[in-house]
């Protein structure tokens, strides 16, 4: 495995006026080359347990594993830790700040110390991935359209060649076609370079197509898990949480009683059904 | 309520494309509308036309028989037409609920007694009156924006204009903005329009006006808009899930119907294709 998270604990200013739980006796454990989502509605912890994956938060209780290092260990090497688990944040283009898009997407490998050529190599390569044009290099990043920007910024993450990626609402807040665009190459990301990649949404619908493996957080512990087709099957539960099941699932259950997360599955059961009948 | 005639406008003189091209839309008195449209499909620059933030460039608009352009009478027009914005955080200026709730009212000179009223009044409307005298920071986001809400409402609009209230809230959130407003709808008599990415939350509307390209593309209630599913994707927007489900099926050769938005309507499809 590549993350391992044990019996985990945060409170927020521990000891404070302001002390606040965040999580509590998370367990999780991810394996390398696995593509999983983690569900939750705002306020549930699903951020909290990220930023642990890379180091950003350690664990007031429990422990938290990353790749062998244990990151409450003082001699453990966060620097090692966060350029193998690439965290992009909400809104990641808010954060970028360079001139021309090239150099932003090449400041995370010139700080990791690669050299110019691997740094050349890196950024062209994971502009690639996110599908963004060469010809968008020496723009400034201002200057591009909002799933451009987003690209940008994951591409910015990308360029230190991490194990594994972690992406925290990477779909907030754009239309349809943008949502897709970034999820599809999300999704080739995965199946090309087989890296691990965690996915954290409030979109259940664009988590159904993606994922293998679903984590649904609630009040800072993990309230369920399972396929997608599993955990949404439980709609009701997942509606007390304040989450909502796709459509698709909600109808088939009612009208056939099976699990489906997609609009293709439904479709190809309902078929399945009539040719028989 | 609102009325434009061969809209159309650019930001700058030197753009050789216009951002809005004659567009000629009218919203009715009580009306609830959604207006769709992808990123960049013009959508937010026609909503700024609503309460005079933009002039149009060519055309006209008026809002309650005033035309926009008329500078006297900005402020009939802005206590008419409320705005709320994409992010409740930009929108909120005071450090209690009730303060921010008081800011317009305050400012347009109303009595203290009144402005007292209308800020209970308001508060009550959005289901916020227990939160009152809370700090607008400890909120979550779907009640930060019902709070934005609420300070529109404070100035007793007859239409408020929505852009893309719900985009940075979680499920919970949309659904309480959701409710609030079908409430004000329903219950004030205030016209809504409410822009909006989102199909779950057009379906709501008595009507959905698509927007690309700078153009108006279909005007039409949702369930006919959403039955064109082909036209729909094309303009880069989605359709309720159910409603892909039919077309998937009518492509198929099965017969159902096309125009479904709901999952209620899509089990009575079902239970009648296989009988």
């Amino acid at each position: 495995m590549i993350i391992q998270a044990q019996n985990v604990s945060y409170i927020y200013s521990e000891g404070g006026p302001f002390e606040k739980g965040a999580l509590k006796d998370v367990s999780m454990t991810v394996e390398s080359g696995a593509f999983i989502g983690i569900i939750g509605h705002t306020g549930s912890g699903k951020s909290t347990l990220v930023q642990h994956f890379n180091g950003l938060l350690r664990p007031t209780g429990g422990k938290v594993i990353v790749c062998g290092a244990d990151t409450l260990d003082k001699k453990a090497d966060l620097k090692t830790v966060r350029a193998k688990v690439g965290l992009v944040f909400q809104y990641p283009e808010h954060q970028l700040f360079a001139e021309t898009v090239y150099k932003d997407i090449a400041f995370a490998p010139g700080n990791m110390g690669f050299s110019a050529d691997e740094t050349d190599a890196a950024v062209r390569e994971s502009a690639a991935l996110v599908g963004l044009s060469e010809t968008l290099f020496e723009k400034s990043p201002f200057e591009l359209s909002g799933g451009q920007k987003r690209r940008a910024a994951i591409a910015g993450v990308l360029a230190m060649r991490p194990q594994v990626l972690v992406l925290d609402e990477p779909t907030a807040g754009l239309d349809p076609r943008g949502r897709e665009d970034i999820l599809s190459q999300i999704k080739r990301l995965h199946a090309e370079t087989g890296m691990t990649v965690i996915l954290v949404s409030h979109g259940m619908e664009d988590i159904a197509n993606c994922v293998d493996y679903l984590y649904v957080m609630d009040h800072g512990t993990i309230a369920m898990q399972g396929t997608p087709a599993e955990v949404y099957s439980r709609y009701e539960r997942l509606e007390q949480m304040g989450l909502t099941a796709p459509q698709v699932t909600r109808l088939m259950k009612q009208r056939y009683g099976v699990d489906v997360c997609t609009v293709e599955q439904a479709k190809d059961y309902i078929l399945g059904v009539l040719r028989r009948a | 309520m609102i009325k434009t005639e061969n809209l159309t406008f650019k930001y700058h003189s030197e753009q050789t494309e216009d951002i809005l091209k004659d567009i000629n839309i009218g919203v009715a008195d009580g009306e609830f509308v959604a207006v769709l449209g992808h990123n960049g499909s013009g959508k937010s620059t026609l909503a700024k036309h609503f309460n005079a933030i933009l002039l149009p460039k060519g055309g006209s608009v008026a809002v309650g028989g005033i035309d926009t352009r008329d500078e006297h009478r900005l402020y009939d027009i802005r206590r008419m037409v409320g705005m709320v914005f994409q992010n409740p955080d930009n929108q909120i200026v005071a450090t209690i609920v009730e303060e921010d709730v008081a800011f317009a009212p305050e400012n347009l000179g109303v009595p203290s007694p009144e402005i007292r009223r209308l800020v209970d009044w308001a508060l009550e409307t959005v289901g916020m009156s227990d939160y009152k005298r809370h700090a607008p920071h400890l909120l979550s986001g779907g009640q930060k924006q019902r709070i934005a809400i609420a300070g529109v409402l404070a100035m007793k609009p007859k239409c408020i204009v929505l852009d893309e209230p719900t985009a940075m809230l979680d499920p919970i959130g949309r659904r309480e903005v959701v409710a609030t407003l079908k409430r004000l709808n329903k219950e004030e008599g205030i016209t809504i329009v409410l822009i909006t990415h989102n199909m779950d939350e057009a379906t709501v509307a008595d009507r959905v006006i698509v927007m690309n390209d700078g153009g108006v593309v279909m005007d039409a209630p949702p369930r006919q808009v959403f039955s064109d599913v082909e036209r729909i994707k094309s303009y880069g927007l989605d359709v309720p899930q159910v409603t892909e489900l039919m077309y998937a099926l009518r492509r198929e050769g099965i017969d159902v119907p096309a125009d479904v938005l709901t999952v209620e309507e899509a089990m009575e499809a079902l239970s009648e294709v296989s009988h």
